[in-house]
C-alpha cells in the first residue's frame, strides 16, 4: 500500500515478553502466574510503568498522557482513593468464580481525554466457573466508579460500581465477549507477546496480544475521529478475541465487521453497540476479495474505519477511526506484516487491522 | 454529518426538459430513434462542447439540413440541430461523432448503429487514448464510424442496455437532461430523467486517488428500460455498467476483453458493514445529528489482471436508499446536493425538475 501518514502521534511499549507459567492458580476458576504477568505488564503499560518507544523506534521516557488509578485490590484490601495495590503480578493477582463473593483482584483506571467526557474503566479478576482466569469483567464508565460518583467502593470481594455503568466483557461469558485475550480455559502455560500503542494525546490506546504465532486478542480504547454533532460520548471501545480458541486472529472482520463488538455509552439509552464499517460493494467488503496485492499497484489496499450503529436511538454513521484501516483479509501465518516496504515499518497489521508501528520487527510469540 | 465540501468546480446545465416528440425524422424508420431522443442527445453533445472541456473532432450528421438531406461526414461538428442525426443498422448511412477531451486524454465516439427495430434505444461507444496509445480516431464515412488502433467499447448494440432513454420505445417522452463538467475537464457526467426516474447516467472521468493515473472512468451503459439505474443494484451490485479505459490497451488483456473489447469492469463502492452498504442499512436520518447519510462512492474491479480498488469518485456519495427522487440537501433549503436514485451529486441551488 501506499502509507499514509499518522494522524496523531504514537507512544509504542511493543514485543512484550511473557514466558508461559502455568503455576500459581488457586482454583480451577483462577489465572496462572503468566496471566497475571500479561494482565499486569498491560496495567503498567497504560499508567506509565512501561518502556515506551516513538514512530521511529526511539525510546521514550514517559507516556504522555498516562491513565490514571482509580482504585484497586489485590484480594486482600481494597480503595477507590486512587492507590494501585496491584504491585506484583503473582502475589497481588487472583481470579475468583463470579458471583462467589470470594476476594480478588480489581482496578480501575481513567482517562480524562478520551472520548467527550472522558473514560473510566474497571477491571474485575472474577471469572466462570472453571474458566482458569480467562475472562474477567470490563466494565467501563463516564460518570466514574465509586460512592464519590455516586456509585460504590467495592470491596475485596465485590467490585466497584457506577450510576452509567455498561458491562463489555462479561466474566461469565466464554467466548467472543468474555475471554480477555489471554487465551481460552485450560490449565495451561502460555507464552505472550503483546504490544500497546497509546497516542500523545491520550485519546486513543490499543493492545494486541500474540500467542503461538497468532494474534489472539485485541483492546481498543479510541476516541472517535469526526464525530457527527451530537456524539457526544464520541469513544468506541472493544476488549478480547475473535474465538473461543487459543489460535483465534483478532482483531478480524468477523468481529468488527460482520458484528457490532464496538460499544460505548449513549446518554438516556445506555450502552450502545457498533460496527464498524469499510468498503462494501456487490455484498462483500473489499477487504475479503482478495489475499493479494492491488493489480494495479502492486501494493496491499487498505480501506478506511468508520463506525456505525442500528442500535435503536443511535442508528447511523457516527466517526471513524484514528490511525487504523483494514487489510487484506491474510491466511495463517502473514501476522505482524509491515508496511511499507522499505524497513520504515510504520505500519503493522494484525490479523486483518492494519495499526501503527515502532518501525521494529513485530515479535508475534 | 457536515456536508461535503466540493472537490471540484462544475460547468453545469441542469433542468433540461425536452417535451415529448415523437416523430420520425429520418428514412430508417423504425431503427431511427424519435425526435425528442434526438433532440436530447444533440443538446447533451452542445453542453459538453459549451463546458469547453470537450470539441468535436469529426463527426456524421445532416449539418443543419436533415440527415438525409445534408448527410455528410468530416473533421467538423455535424450535429447541429436535432434531425440532423439519424439511427441504422451498421453498414447504412447513419450519425457518429468523435468528442475530444485534452484534459482526460480521451476521445469519444458515439456511434449511432443498433440492431434492427431498435428504435434508436442503443449505440455503440468507443474510447480511444489519442496520446497514451498513440491512438485517436480516423477515418470514418458516412456509412462506417472512425476507428482507432486502441479503441475499448463501453456500450454496444446489445438489447440488454441503453443509452438512457429506454429500448425499443417506437413512443415519444418528456425528460429532463443535466450535465456536470468539472472545470479541469476530468470530470464528466449526465443524468437521463423520465418520469420521475433516474433512467441514465453517463459518466467519463478519473479516480480520485487512482491506482493507475491514466485510467479513465467511463459509463454510457444504462439498463435498458425507464427505471432508476443510478441504484445500489444497478451500479454497487453490477461491475457492467462502468469500465475503465485503462493504459496500454493496445494489449488484448488486462486493458481490455478480447472477447468483447470492453474495458474491465468496475463496481461502485460505498462504504458499509456486515456486507450491506450504509444506504441500505439505514432507513431514516442519522439519530444522532438528523442528517441522512453522504457515503464515500469508490471504484473497484474484479476482473482478472486489474483487480483491486480502482480509487475514488469525486463529489459523488451514496444516499439513503428510501430517500425520494431528488431530494436535495442539506434541510436548509440550499440545494447544495441532489439525490437521484441512491446517487448523490452536486447541485446548483435551483428546484429540481425531473420531467
Amino acid at each position: 500500500m501506499t502509507a499514509p501518514a499518522h494522524i496523531k502521534t504514537w507512544e509504542f511499549s511493543n514485543n512484550n515478553r511473557v514466558f508461559a507459567e502455568n503455576t500459581g492458580r488457586t482454583d480451577t476458576d483462577d489465572g496462572a502466574d503468566d496471566q497475571r504477568k500479561l494482565f499486569y505488564g498491560m496495567k503498567e503499560a497504560m499508567i506509565d510503568g512501561g518502556t515506551y518507544t516513538d514512530a521511529a523506534g526511539a525510546p521514550l521516557a514517559n507516556l504522555t498522557a498516562p491513565w490514571v488509578v482509580e482504585g484497586s485490590s489485590d484480594f486482600v484490601a481494597s480503595n477507590m482513593t486512587g492507590t494501585d495495590l496491584l504491585t506484583d503480578p503473582v502475589t497481588d493477582i487472583r481470579w475468583s468464580q463470579k458471583g462467589s463473593a470470594e476476594a480478588h483482584s480489581w482496578i480501575v483506571l481513567s482517562n480524562a481525554n478520551l472520548g467527550g467526557n472522558g473514560l473510566h474503566v474497571l477491571f474485575n479478576h472474577e471469572c466462570g466457573n472453571g474458566f482458569d482466569g480467562s475472562t474477567m469483567d470490563i466494565v467501563i464508565s463516564e460518570n466514574g466508579f465509586g460512592v464519590a460518583n455516586g456509585g460504590t467502593d467495592g470491596s475485596i470481594t465485590a467490585r466497584p460500581t457506577a450510576t452509567d455503568e455498561v458491562l463489555v466483557l462479561n466474566g461469565s461469558t466464554s467466548g467472543v465477549e468474555g475471554n480477555w485475550g489471554s487465551g481460552v480455559t485450560g490449565a495451561v502455560g502460555r507464552d505472550y507477546a503483546w504490544h500497546f500503542q497509546q497516542s500523545s494525546d491520550g485519546e486513543c490506546c490499543r493492545f494486541v496480544i500474540c500467542h503461538n504465532n497468532n494474534p489472539i486478542g485485541f483492546w481498543i480504547l479510541d476516541t472517535a475521529r469526526d464525530p457527527v454533532t451530537g456524539w457526544t460520548e464520541g469513544f468506541i471501545v472493544a476488549f478480547g478475541q475473535s474465538s473461543n480458541t487459543d489460535t483465534s486472529h483478532s482483531p478480524a472482520l468477523g468481529q468488527y465487521f460482520d458484528n457490532d463488538r464496538f460499544r460505548s455509552i449513549r446518554g438516556g439509552i445506555g450502552g450502545v453497540r457498533l460496527y464498524a464499517t469499510s468498503e462494501v460493494y456487490d455484498d462483500n467488503v473489499h477487504a475479503r476479495r482478495f489475499t493479494h496485492p492491488n493489480q494495479l499497484t502492486d501494493q496491499f489496499d487498505i480501506s478506511f474505519i468508520g463506525l456505525a450503529s442500528l442500535d435503536a436511538g443511535f442508528a447511523g454513521r457516527h466517526g471513524r477511526l484514528f490511525d487504523a484501516y483494514w487489510g487484506v483479509s491474510h491466511s495463517t501465518g502473514k501476522h505482524g506484516q509491515t508496511f511499507p516496504d522499505d524497513g520504515t515499518r510504520t505500519w503493522v497489521q494484525w490479523a486483518e487491522l492494519i495499526l501503527p508501528w515502532d518501525g521494529s520487527r513485530p515479535e508475534i510469540s | 454529518m457536515p456536508l461535503p465540501s466540493l472537490d471540484k468546480t462544475f460547468t453545469v446545465d441542469l433542468n433540461n426538459q425536452v417535451a415529448l416528440d415523437s416523430t420520425k425524422t429520418g428514412s430508417s424508420g423504425v431503427d431511427d430513434a424519435t425526435l425528442d431522443r434526438k433532440t436530447g442527445l444533440v443538446a447533451v453533445k452542445d453542453a459538453l462542447v459549451a463546458s469547453g472541456q470537450w470539441s468535436v473532432k469529426s463527426s456524421s450528421g445532416g449539418n443543419g439540413s436533415n440527415f438525409d438531406a445534408g448527410k455528410v461526414a468530416d473533421n467538423s461538428d455535424n450535429w447541429t440541430n436535432p434531425d440532423d442525426i439519424m439511427w441504422d443498422t451498421a453498414g447504412n448511412d447513419h450519425a457518429w461523432i468523435v468528442l475530444l477531451n485534452t484534459a482526460l486524454d480521451i476521445e469519444l465516439c458515439l456511434d449511432l448503429t443498433i440492431i434492427a427495430n431498435n428504435d434508436g434505444g442503443t449505440l455503440n461507444a468507443i474510447t480511444s487514448r489519442p496520446t497514451l496509445n498513440g491512438g485517436g480516431f480516423t477515418g470514418g464515412t458516412i456509412n462506417v464510424r472512425p476507428t482507432a488502433t486502441d479503441e475499448v467499447h463501453h456500450q454496444t448494440t446489445s438489447v440488454s442496455y441503453d443509452w438512457g432513454l429506454g429500448v425499443n420505445l417506437s413512443a415519444g417522452l418528456d425528460f429532463v437532461w443535466n450535465t456536470w463538467v468539472s472545470n479541469d475537464g476530468e470530470v464528466t457526467r449526465v443524468v437521463w430523467l423520465t418520469a420521475n426516474a433516474a433512467s441514465g447516467l453517463w459518466m467519463i472521468e478519473k479516480p480520485k486517488n487512482p491506482a493507475d493515473a491514466n485510467d479513465v472512468i467511463v459509463k454510457i451503459r444504462c439498463n435498458g428500460g425507464l427505471t432508476t439505474e443510478t441504484t445500489y443494484g444497478s451500479l454497487h451490485d453490477n461491475d457492467d455498467h462502468l469500465q475503465a479505459n485503462h493504459r496500454n490497451t493496445l494489449l488484448s488483456a488486462p486493458a481490455k476483453d478480447p472477447v468483447t473489447e470492453f474495458g474491465p469492469g468496475i463496481y461502485i463502492t460505498s462504504e458499509g458493514f456486515n456486507d450491506d452498504p450504509c444506504g441500505q442499512q439505514f432507513t431514516i436520518a442519522n439519530q444522532v445529528d438528523g442528517d441522512f447519510g453522504f457515503f464515500p462512492a469508490g471504484f473497484a474491479s474484479l476482473k482478472a489482471g486489474y483487480k483491486g480498488r480502482v480509487g475514488e469518485a469525486f463529489d459523488l456519495y451514496w444516499g439513503v436508499d428510501t430517500q425520494p427522487m431528488a431530494e436535495t440537501y442539506p434541510g436548509s433549503g440550499t440545494k447544495l446536493w441532489i439525490q437521484f436514485g441512491d446517487l448523490i451529486f452536486p447541485w446548483d441551488g435551483s428546484a429540481p425538475i425531473t420531467a
